[in-house]
């Protein structure tokens, strides 16, 4: 395909009779030129709102994002290293959103990493993106809509595959999207394990870092730094796989959880449960009074997870709601190498309580811990999650950054 | 005022010396054995078309009546009388009637018929060829009605929801329609089809016809009632009339009352300053960290309940002219205010799995209400029948609520919101119409109006604080939604213009046709402006005083930006919509045989509506909805005597979908309420309905009324529920189909002369098939808002002294059954409101022939209104919401001058 279906860049409104006429969209060709069969985009321009066809952001390039982009069914973003996207500050949400059936293929490099952020560098300035896949959510209706955008998503295709996200860094979303909505800075809504996630920071999101809605996507290697709300949050039955997850709430920051897990708080015993596994995982608060929640287990999720540090929150590990404590209970939910400040708080403490918790032997509370710049540090003694799956790599301490092998550095913030 | 007198009394006088062959007649009718007057019966000039109808005291007069000529007295089952004019003279005379059970012929009704009175409106009901029920301005003011919201759940199978939309016959606000004086009327309320109805005042109300039955001569965009308002017309002698009121809720009389800074009077609007929506995001943060935005802040003021305080004027003229053309002009003003309290409300909401409460708010809410009305009507009539009127109907009405609630969040988070919202609706109606009766054949009317009508909520404001462990109260900044202002504005315009011919085959036959044509046209747009209050909480460590913030928003607060405002006007916050709708009908009235009348008719309608909106991509879209529908109806009646009626009625009628349901762009309905998209393939929903009623009229006024009714609908648009982003949303889907079915019993009889009982009761069935693949728990339920079974019952007494003294009683009680209040989502049951059972009181006494006190209390049970959601997945039966608004007292005094 050679010609771009893009949107309407200049309308006017007439006025004839109280009915408005629409005239017809000037067609924005801007730089569009052929190169291997994608459309490539020219410097500067502004990207498209709907995107039909595939599209390739070149290498080094900066682009404007206003309003929202949607890759449609069968087209493919494609966006080079070293590509800068920069949303517009204006009263349109800015946002990126990949519909079900469509791809982005978004590979930055650790020296060259692509930047989505606003001309206004300040928190809640745009809109983040938003990936709708195919495979599953466990709300009732089996399929939802996006937060933004009316895209649906769901469905029982679990392989499916939305694209390639690496080496990206996400400035300042969380833009007001509505009344009652703010954008995080990635939402994985029922984003099938196809897909390839590694490399991407959130830095400085009005709300949250990361949003799964159901799915089974496998992450690596994601930070969120100083996300407003939760620096990870999952719910509606995400299943996939997680390793080196960083969350850092800096002390200026008035950040809410390091990850607020659900199952489905309408209805915990939905199905599928949420039931992540995890491993490596640094979650560092800023002790602020009034959020003081680090890891909360609640709304019926489970989980599994192995080598992790969760400090800097009151309650540095919270667990909730009778379906989550009875599967950490009867061992369901794995907590293995876990390492925490303060102890457990827990809901029903005759169930699970922070003596049941440290009862492994491995798992420890009331820790302290020391890291240089802001999060780089692990603790000995985890587990070789590498053994368990083959999707994890070996890396047999707990924490996700090592000094040995920093891998946020050069493309984080 | 004396000169309304004279006025009267001169110009018969000065007709009668101009010619000494005409004398004027005036009188009343009674029945010869119970001596009762007889409301409606006709005096009508021998050989000429000329006469006059009694009125709610059986009085009649006719002006210029020749001499040597005779008038004919006739009243359904009474035997006629023909009275020679010279026997009567010029005094007051008493006519006698004696039952009979000869039939009633039809009369040509020539005067204009005194619509006020329940027996007049029951005449009209028994006449009528289509089945309808009606509520007259005299017993709303016995059974102290104040406005047509009030009036019209004393009808047969009408409700009530607690949002103010009108339910009939279980089918909620969409299938039915409002028309002032005949003509529609736009709604400002964008959530409902109808206009509010507490906008019309009774004292501008002449009455109001339900007619549940369709006939082709209307929109045919109902199914459930056609709800007519007819304003009062001067129609009788002149009057002046000067009426106060005032009372208050037990609850909220005495109590503290509370409120947000405001810098105008409920009487003055608010209005954002155009420059501020306009500017950029960009421009607004810096103007607003120099400049003062708005001149009120989040501040609360304590005050003193004061009593509600209402009055009333009206006046009634009519001018004579010499050429027997006649002017007659009434006006009517109405303002009055209403203060009440709720305390302690609950709302919270379920997880479905183990019922457990995930949130939980207490609030109390205070309530100031502004309500203004006017009415004006001029009419010219000439050439005996004919008349050319023009009216005018304004309406305001203002409501300030103020509502401070404290609970937990779904995340457990302990929280205080105060809110502070105002909403103002406003009306104004201009309708001009005439009627011709050319010859004794033909006759013309035609209508137009213009109506333009506003919603606007300035200045919504709102405040969230949370609680911490240690007792301190800081500002809650999770979201920078928080801590808002809200500035909406919609504006509706309705124009429309219809022309009806009638033709009369013979004595009995006749066929109707018009056109008519209405344009409706709305914009809506909304702005925000939110409050980034993260710097300045994280050095606060308590706000002593959530009452008085006014010190965090100080300019200096501003200029150092650790307060600054966000506006947020985006291009999906607005839209525009209209529709336009072209029909013509006809209908004959035919007598196959005898005693019944067949009221055939079809109607065409050309119908075409669009939305322009804002997809969530900030492109502009268009969504049309163009249609060409045909409704047939057939209303018969059969007479099985003067007393008893048979009617059967079938037809098809539409129900459209409104303009915020057929374009998927995000809208919320009112504050913290739930998020609605619309649904850009919504289709038409058409309904089949078939109607058949037993009536029985006599003369004293006594009624049974017995129907069954059965509606198919085809496509049925319902509100369904998905979830967005982990959140319920609204939407609007095509079911597969529903129906509703019922039967409804009305009773009206007098035990004594002066006491009169009258009870009426529905009961319904409904049911509606939903899509799979929505978030609703149920996809085969009952219609939101359908109540199996509604009642109502009352016992009037009235009783008249020597002196034109009177006193009246009236004993009302209403009960409506249970009903889906919202449906239940992801597993969970629908949310049920409980029975509500209603009494109200209200007490006369006419002191003289001018003045009159009265006394009203509304609510007299005074409970709580209660809803409750079923967990199937645990069997329990959750309340989840509880108000109560409480008793009413009110005292009033009216002085009258005739």
């Amino acid at each position: 395909m050679r010609t771009l279906n893009l949107s309407c860049k200049f309308m006017t409104l007439a006025l004839a009779s109280s009915m408005f006429m629409m005239t017809s969209c000037d067609k924005e060709e801007d730089g569009a030129t052929d190169n291997g069969g994608k459309t490539e985009l020219e410097n500067g321009a502004t990207i498209p709102s709907n995107i039909t066809a595939d599209l390739k952001l070149s290498k080094g390039n900066i682009y404007k994002l206003s309003g929202g982009t949607h890759v449609k069914e069968g087209a493919t973003l494609f966006i080079e290293e070293g590509v800068t996207i920069e949303a517009q500050y204006d009263e349109t949400p800015d946002y990126i959103l990949i519909e079900q059936g469509a791809k982005i293929d978004a590979q930055g490099t650790a020296q060259n990493p692509i930047v989505m952020t606003s001309n206004n560098k300040k928190t809640g300035a745009w809109g983040g993106i938003h990936i709708c896949g195919k495979a599953h959510t466990n709300i009732q209706a089996k399929t939802g809509k996006s937060e933004i955008g009316n895209a649906t998503y769901g469905g029982d295709i679990e392989d499916d595959n939305s694209g390639i996200m690496r080496y990206i860094r996400l400035e300042y979303t969380g833009f007001a999207l509505d009344a009652e909505h703010e954008a995080n800075g990635v939402t994985f809504y029922g984003v099938g394990n196809g897909t390839t996630v590694e490399y991407l920071q959130a830095y400085k999101g009005k709300d949250d870092g990361f949003e799964w809605f159901g799915g089974s996507v496998n992450v690596r290697n994601l930070v969120a730094t100083s996300c407003g709300d939760d620096s990870f949050d999952w719910t509606e039955g995400w299943n996939g796989k997680a390793q080196f997850l960083v969350a850092y709430q800096e002390a200026s920051e008035s950040c809410d959880c390091l990850m607020e897990c659900d199952s489905n708080g309408d209805n915990n015993s939905l199905e599928p449960i949420a039931h992540p596994t995890i491993s490596n995982i640094t979650l560092i608060g800023n002790n602020n009074a009034e959020k003081n929640n680090g890891l909360r287990l609640r709304e019926g999720t489970e989980v599994t997870l192995y080598n992790a540090i969760i400090t800097g929150k009151e309650n540095a590990l919270r667990v909730e709601s009778e379906g989550t404590i009875d599967a950490l209970q009867n061992g369901k939910s794995i907590l293995e190498y876990v390492s925490i400040s303060g102890v457990v708080k827990s809901e029903d403490a005759s169930k699970y309580s922070n003596d049941s918790f440290i009862a492994n032997g491995n798992n420890l509370s009331e820790q302290s811990f020391n890291f240089t710049d802001k999060f780089v540090g692990t603790t000995p003694d985890g587990t070789d999650a590498s053994q368990k799956d083959s999707f994890f790599q070996k890396a047999e301490y707990r924490g996700a950054v090592s000094s040995e092998n920093n891998w946020t550095m050069g493309w984080t913030l | 005022m004396n000169n309304f007198r004279r006025l009267i009394i001169t110009a018969p006088l000065m007709a009668t010396v101009l010619c000494c062959k005409a004398i004027d007649i005036k009188g009343l009718v009674i029945d010869k054995t119970t001596q009762e007057p007889l409301i409606g019966a006709t005096i009508q000039l021998e050989n000429i078309t000329r006469g006059a109808i009694t009125d709610i005291d059986g009085r009649f007069s006719i002006d210029n009546v020749e001499k040597n000529s005779f008038i004919i007295v006739q009243y359904v089952s009474y035997q006629t009388q023909r009275l020679s004019v010279n026997d009567l003279g010029d005094k007051d005379i008493v006519i006698l009637m004696s039952p009979n059970d000869m039939q009633l012929n039809e009369v040509t009704v020539v005067a204009k018929k005194n619509l006020e009175g329940e027996r007049a409106l029951l005449l009209e009901r028994h006449k009528s060829s289509v089945a309808i029920e009606s509520i007259g301005a005299k017993e709303m003011s016995l059974k102290g009605i104040s406005n047509v919201e009030e009036g019209l759940k004393k009808i047969t199978g009408i409700s009530v929801a607690s949002s103010g939309q009108i339910i009939v016959r279980g089918l909620g606000d969409r299938y039915s329609i409002t028309t002032l004086n005949g003509m529609p009327i736009a709604s400002p309320n964008p959530d409902n089809k109808l206009i509010p109805l507490d906008l019309f005042p009774s004292s501008t109300v002449k009455n109001i016809t339900v007619n549940k039955v369709y006939n082709a001569a209307d929109y045919a965009d109902y199914s459930g009632a056609h709800i007519d308002i007819a304003t009062k017309d001067q129609n009788g002698e002149d009057f002046f009339n000067v009426s106060f009121s005032t009372g208050g809720y037990i609850n909220t009389l005495g109590g503290e009352f509370y409120e947000m800074d405001r810098s105008k009077s409920l009487f003055r609007n608010y209005n954002l300053d155009p420059k501020i929506g306009d500017m950029s995001l960009m421009d607004f943060e810096n103007y607003s960290k120099t400049n003062k935005v708005f001149d009120t802040n989040f501040n609360v003021n304590k005050k003193n309940t004061i009593p509600n305080l209402s009055g009333k004027a009206s006046f009634g003229k009519n001018i004579a002219f010499e050429n027997t053309s006649k002017l007659s002009i009434l006006a009517s003003l109405s303002v009055g205010n209403e203060m009440s309290s709720m305390k302690n409300s609950m709302v919270r909401t379920l997880e479905a799995s183990q019922g457990k409460v995930r949130s939980e708010f207490y609030y109390d809410s205070y309530t100031n209400e502004l309500e203004i009305a006017g009415l004006g009507s001029v009419i010219y009539t000439f050439r005996k029948e004919d008349h050319i009127g023009y009216t005018m109907f304004y309406a305001r009405n203002i409501e300030n609520e103020f509502q401070n609630r404290n609970g937990y969040d779904k995340e457990g988070v302990s929280l205080i919101g105060i809110n502070d919202i105002m909403h103002i609706y406003t009306l104004q109606n201009h309708q001009i119409d005439g009627y011709h009766k050319l010859n004794n054949k033909w006759k013309i009317q035609w209508k137009a109006s213009f109506s333009g009508t506003s919603s606007n909520e300035p200045n919504r404001r709102q405040m969230m604080f949370q609680l911490l462990n240690d007792g301190n109260i800081k500002f809650f900044d999770l979201n920078q939604q928080e801590t808002m202002r809200y500035f909406g504005d919609l504006n509706e315009n309705e124009l429309t213009a219809c022309i009806n011919s009638g033709y009369q085959i013979d004595e009995k036959n006749k066929i109707d046709f018009g056109i008519s044509y209405k344009r409706k046209d709305r914009d809506y747009a909304g702005t925000r402006f939110y409050y980034n209050l993260s710097e300045i909480n994280n050095g606060i460590s308590n706000i002593d005083d959530i009452f008085n913030t006014e010190s965090y928003f100080s300019e200096k607060n501003f200029e150092d930006g650790k307060v600054s405002i966000m506006k947020l006007k985006q291009p999906r916050d607005s839209y525009m919509s209209g529709s336009d709708i072209a029909s013509g009908y006809v209908t004959a009235e035919v007598y196959p045989i005898r005693n019944l009348l067949l009221n055939l008719g079809l109607r065409y309608e050309m119908s075409k509506q669009f939305v322009n909106y804002h997809n969530d991509q900030s492109q502009l879209e268009r969504r049309e909805l163009n249609n060409h529908d045909l409704f047939p109806a057939i209303n018969s009646k059969y007479s099985i005597n003067e007393e008893n009626n048979l009617r059967l009625s079938f037809s098809r009628t539409i129900t459209r979908p409104t303009f915020i349901e057929m374009a998927p762009f995000l809208y919320e309905e009112s504050y913290g309420s739930a998020q609605i998209r619309g649904n850009e393939n919504l289709k038409n929903g058409y309904n089949y309905n078939v109607d058949l009623r037993y009536e029985m009229i006599n003369k004293n006024g006594n009624m049974i009324s017995a129907t069954a009714y059965y509606k198919f609908l085809e496509t049925p648009i319902e509100r369904t529920q998905q979830i967005a982003g982990g959140a319920t949303m609204h939407s609007f889907n095509n079911a597969d189909n529903g129906m509703a079915a019922g039967i409804e019993l009305e009773i009206r009889q007098a035990i004594t002369k002066d006491l009169q009982v009258g009870a009426n009761g529905s009961y319904m069935y409904t049911n509606v098939v939903l899509p799979e693949g929505g978030a609703y728990t149920n996809t085969n339920r009952a219609l939101q808002g359908a109540s199996p079974y509604l009642a109502n019952a009352d016992i009037t007494y009235k009783h008249d002294f020597k002196n034109k003294q009177q006193i009246n009683f009236a004993l009302l009680y209403n009960l409506q059954g249970p009903r889906i209040h919202s449906v239940g989502v992801s597993g969970l049951g629908d949310i049920t409101q409980r029975p509500v059972h209603t009494l109200n009181l209200v007490a006369g006494y006419q002191i003289n022939d001018r003045v009159n006190i009265s006394l009203k209390a509304s609510d007299l049970l005074n409970n709580d209104i209660v809803f409750e959601q079923d967990v199937p997945l645990t069997g329990e039966l959750i309340e989840v919401e509880r108000f109560k608004k409480g008793m009413k007292i009110e005292i009033g005094i009216s002085y009258q001058i005739k």
